[in-house]
Formats: C-alpha cells, structure tokens, sequence
C-alpha cells in the first residue's frame, strides 16, 4: 500500500466517521423548536442528504484504497515529489505573518515574510532583501495605497506616535 | 432581428467604457502570463483576483476574470510547444506535435498555428455562446422549481461522471461542498446551523476564501515544493533578431485544415456546454478523430500540424461554450464559471433566463467582451512569440510566495476580516492534502455554489409535491432531464461494470 494509497484511506475514513457523527448528532447540533408535518420541511433534511453523500463517496473509497486504488494524480503535483517538512514550515511561517500584521504592521510584515520564505526555498544574500522589501512596496502600493485596502493601526506604529 | 442589433449596441456601449476596456487589456496579460508559466493555472489565478473584481462594475469585473480565462488557455501552449510542459493542464495534447516541431527549429511556425487555431476555436465559441445562450433562455423561462432542481441535479451528476477513475472522490467532495453551504443561519428556515455556538459561523462560510485556499494557497505550496526544478528538455529558441515579424504563412497554412478546424470546434462547443465535463474531453476527441480522419494518422504525435490545430482549436472552443449554462440557466459547469457567478451575485445580479430581460446590455456586453478579448490576445501573442522564452523562466519559488502573499491580502480585502484568512488557510490546506492525494477539488466548489439553489428549488419542487418526487416524471422537461440522468448513470455503471 503506497503513501497515496494510506493517505486517502485515512481521509475517507475520517470524513465518513465526520459525516456520521454530524448525522447522529444533528437533532443536539441543530436546533429543531418546531415540529414539522414533512421530512423535508426540517432544517436537517439539506445537511442530511449533504452528509449521506459523503458517506456514500468515503466508505467505498477508503476501501478500495486499502485494496490498491489506481490514483489519479495532475500533472503538476505527479513531476513534483511532496515536501512535507517545507510545506510544514511554510504554513508556520503564513500564520505567523497573519498573526504579526495587528502588531507590526501589513508592510514589516510582509517584508519579513517574503525574507523568510524565500530563505527557506533557498534564495540567498543581498537580492533576497532587495527583493522581499521591492516585492512588498509593490503589495502595499497597489493594495493599501491604490485598492483602498484599510489595516488597523499597529501596535509598533501606536508606540512610535506616544 | 431588430431586438438583437438594439442589444448588440447596448453592448458595444457598456464595453466602450474605459473601465472595462482597461480591465479587458489587464486581464489578458494577466491571463498570457499565468498561461505561460507551467503550474500556475488560471484557477489560482482568477482566485487571487476575485476579491479585486468586487469593487469593480459587474462586466468590468467579468471582463476580467474571462480574459484571464482565455488568455491562460491561449498562452498554455507556449511552454508545451517550447520546454514539452505545458502551461495548463489543458495544453497536455498540444506537446505532442508541438515540442516536435520546436525540435525540428519550428518553433515560432507551431506557436503561430496553435495561436490561430485557438483564435478559431474561441471566435466560434462566442458565436455558438451568443446564439445558443439566448435560445437556450428562451426555452428556459418555462422552467419552474421543478424543471430547476431536474437541471441541477443533471449538472450535479454529469460533474461527478467527468471524474471518470474519481467518481467516488467526486461524490464524497460534492457533499463536502453541499454540506458547507448548510452550515450558518438557514435562509428558508432562520435555523442555526452546525455553528457549534460560533458567531463568526452564522452568516455561514463565504466562498472566497474557500475558493482561495484550495487553488491559490494549495497550488502555492506544490510550487514552492517544486523548488527550482531545471526544465525538462531545454532547447534553443531561436534568438529575437533572427526570427523577426509574424508568420504570415504559418496563419495561412491553419486554414488549410478547415474540416479540423470546424469538427475541433464542435466538439469544444458541444462537450463546453455540459457542466463539468470540460475540456480535457473535448480535447481527446478531437484529437482522436483528426488522427483517424488524417491521410497521415502516422505522423500525429511526431510533429504534425493539425495535430496542435485539432486539440488547441478544441480546447479554446470550450471557453465560450462553458459560460452558456452559467448565463441561460445560473448553473455554473465548472470552477472557473463558479467564481464567476460570485462576481454576478455580489453586484445582486442573477444570472439565468431573467438576465436577458432585465440586463440586455451586461449579456451582449459579456458577448463582445469576449470577442474582443480573443482578438487582443491573439494579436498580443502573434506579435510577442519571439520574447515567448523568457516567460518559461520564471522561478517557480518566487510565484509560489507572490501567491500566498496575494491570498493573503485578497481574502483579507473582502470584508476586512483577519478570520478570512483562516478559512482559507484552513481550505489551503486541506486543498493541498487532497491534489496530493488525488481527490479532486472542484465537485468541492461547485458544492458550494449550487447548494443553496438547489436546496430552495428542492424543497419548493416537494412542497409543490407533496413531498413526492415522482413529479419530475410528470412534466415534460423535467422528464426529459431525468431521462438523460438515468441515461448517463446507467452508461457509467456499465462502463465501470465493464472494467471490472
């Protein structure tokens, strides 16, 4: 059983165990004060058939993955092999970036951004400053000067005018 | 006859604005460069620019996201007939006499073919999208609730069967995106819905961010996983100074094959149509049948020109004809079309059969849009082929950081929100799981678009019932759309029983 193979199964399990858990919980989850005449009148009468759907993807799914599913994969993700490590740390270093925009501001931000991806993709030395601060004018100019886009006040700029 | 040049002209006046002639120009070049880059699509791509197109007029808005559209079809055969990578996914066959040609020191001759023939293939697509759209919302205001929830539920299914050795990935992504639409306040109900006491969940979860994740944030982290891959088979483009001017001969010998050019087209307009089967279809069978039909059917694969005129006249054919369902029906057929209904019901305009009363001039305005679009992109590529090279340089790492940094601040611009952002951090990933894993994303959106029509037509159709869904069978269109889906799900159960 491929990597592929384990990870679909793991996935359809898990959606279909999601699914099912929505379903049995539904009347707790969602809540129906009325009584209605018809089933299709409830408010769990749409998730409901929305829920069935994925349980009636995932179980066959994740057992035929168990049992060698031929994967599909596209083009552009099959020429290239997965990192997770980088991807791992790409994703840590995004959510940093979200969570450091109210404290720093959108444009330090994004220049610390940009300068620690591109170090950890491998570019190195004087252009990847000179790119990362170049790149980010450029997102501040067209979005926050041109597009209008309002940040709220940041704490580090807050400092600076006491 | 009087009604369609009144309309026409309501048209050429909305396109003449400079708002939508600038938006029309940006988009292409927007759309050649993401064409041209391999990996990049136009899905990210379009994703990335939606949260823009919101605060634009509507057919500003469209003009732009279609001219990303097209240009992206259009330059995808760059990198194809250059480096045997092609720019979209869609440009798969068009290596296979392009590169070929390039090896054989054609190059500027195959991109001037393939050039032309998608400058046919998408001029007769917006011919066929301006007579069958209108026709099609004639016939369409005798559509009811009834005859609503048979058409959905026809897209629905045909968008599961084009998943074909996916179909069970497609089910389980369509009712990920059914379900989403579900969660939040209940529109025909004013129920909560799984919001697991969040308020932040109560208007439900909006599908920008969504859209963003799983194609701008996903596709961002598989080029940033690429890294700096050299490029397969590196050739030598001929050098600028040597290959000046257009190739008048090679547009001239396009025209030569005029049974490809035609049959190419239908088969791009008529497989266009269909919701969710698309271009990869359209694409196969025309190429198949040019080889068939081909006094030479040795040579296709080995650098024969109709070869790249059937499969990139087929897949630009498809651009125009995608966009029928969407305008006639309000029935997206796939993910691009999905977004751009979004772009529609922000402006609180509603495609469908009612459009072509109300709004005659943002209809006929989409018509010449995309006419004019087809011509500025194909005079910009006939003139640039000779600088095509230097778009397949573009480092892969650097684009996969520019987009997370443009979904970033996109999902954020949409309503100013840093929880946006999550969601489609959240979608990112689980986007980038399932293209790892082979699972198809788009059933996913196309979930979350049609989901909430569906369930208010689904229930209306059974309030109208009683609760029974034999009415399907008791009017005419509606048993003509059912009899097709039984058609359709019986042809894949037998084929699938036939593998097996």
């Amino acid at each position: 059983m491929s990597l592929v193979q384990k990870g679909t199964a793991l996935l359809a399990a898990l959606l279909a165990i999601i699914a099912t858990v929505l379903i049995v919980s539904g009347p707790e989850l969602v809540p129906v004060n009325e009584h209605y005449d018809a089933v299709y009148k409830s408010p769990l009468f749409f998730p409901y058939i929305a829920l069935g759907l994925i349980i009636i993807g995932a179980i066959p799914l994740a057992i035929k993955a168990c049992n060698g599913l031929r994967v599909v994969l596209d083009l552009d993700v099959e020429t290239t092999s997965p990192r997770l490590r980088l991807v791992t740390v790409i994703l840590i270093v995004f959510s940093a970036y979200t969570l450091l925009i109210p404290w720093i501001g959108y444009f330090l931000a994004s220049v610390a951004f940009v300068c620690i991806a591109m170090f950890i993709v491998g570019f190195r030395g004087l252009p990847l400053l000179l790119k990362a601060i170049g790149f980010s004018t450029l997102l501040y100019a067209l979005f926050v000067l041109g597009l209008d886009v309002w940040f709220p006040d940041s704490w580090l700029l807050q400092q600076f005018r006491v | 006859m009087d009604l369609f040049i009144h309309n026409f002209l309501l048209g050429v006046g909305e396109i003449t604005q400079l708002s939508v002639l600038l938006s029309l120009l940006a988009g292409s070049l927007i759309g050649i460069l993401v064409g041209a880059i391999p990996g990049l699509g136009p899905a990210a791509a379009i994703a990335v620019l939606l949260p823009a197109t919101f605060t634009m007029e509507p057919l500003a808005g469209l003009s732009m996201l279609l001219a990303v559209y097209c240009g992206a079809w259009y330059a995808g055969a760059i990198p194809a007939i250059l480096i045997n990578t092609p720019g979209t996914a869609v440009a798969v066959l068009s290596t296979y006499d392009g590169y070929p040609m390039t090896r054989r020191g054609q190059a500027k001759r195959a991109l001037t073919i393939a050039f032309t023939s998608s400058f046919v293939g998408g001029t007769l697509s917006v011919i066929a999208l301006t007579l069958s759209a209108t026709l099609l919302a004639q016939f369409s205001k005798k559509f009811g609730a009834v005859e609503f929830t048979a058409a959905i539920l026809l897209g629905l299914i045909l968008i599961v069967v084009a998943h074909k050795g996916r179909m069970l990935s497609a089910i389980m992504m369509l009712g990920i995106g059914l379900f989403i639409t579900t969660i939040g306040l209940s529109g025909s109900t004013g129920t909560v819905r799984y919001t697991f006491g969040s308020t932040g969940l109560l208007n439900g979860i909006p599908l920008v961010p969504v859209v963003l994740g799983v194609f701008a944030i996903a596709q961002a982290l598989i080029l940033l996983e690429g890294g700096c891959q050299p490029q397969k088979n590196p050739i030598d483009f001929p050098k600028p100074d040597k290959s000046t001017g257009i190739d008048w001969q090679g547009i001239k010998s396009v025209f030569g094959f005029p049974r490809t050019l035609f049959r190419s087209s239908a088969f791009g307009i008529g497989i266009g149509i269909l919701p969710g089967v698309g271009e990869f279809l359209a694409q196969f069978f025309s190429y198949n049948s040019a080889r068939k039909a081909s006094k030479d059917p040795d040579s296709f694969g080995k650098g024969n020109p109709e070869g790249l005129i059937a499969s990139e006249t087929s897949n630009n054919a498809v651009t125009g004809a995608a966009l029928v369902p969407l305008l006639a029906l309000g029935i997206p057929g796939e993910a691009l079309t999905a977004m751009m209904m979004s772009v529609f019901t922000v402006h609180n305009v509603f495609p469908g059969p009612r459009l072509f009363s109300s709004q005659p001039d943002l209809v006929y305005g989409i018509y010449i849009s995309m006419l004019m679009i087809n011509v500025f992109i194909f005079v910009t590529l006939l003139s640039l082929s000779r600088w095509s090279f230097l778009i397949t340089k573009i480092d892969n790492r650097m684009l996969g950081i520019i987009i997370l940094t443009l979904a970033l601040i996109g999902t954020y611009s949409i309503n100013l929100e840093m929880s946006n952002v999550w969601i489609a951090l959240f979608f990112g990933v689980f986007g980038y799981i399932a293209r790892r894993l082979g699972i198809p994303v788009v059933p996913m959106i196309l979930g979350i678009v049609l989901g909430p029509i569906l369930e208010y037509r689904l229930v209306q159709t059974l309030v109208i019932s009683d609760g029974s869904l034999g009415i399907l069978l008791d009017r005419p269109i509606a048993l003509g759309l059912f009899a097709f889906m039984m058609i359709i799900i019986a042809t894949s159960i037998f084929s699938v029983w036939k593998k097996t």
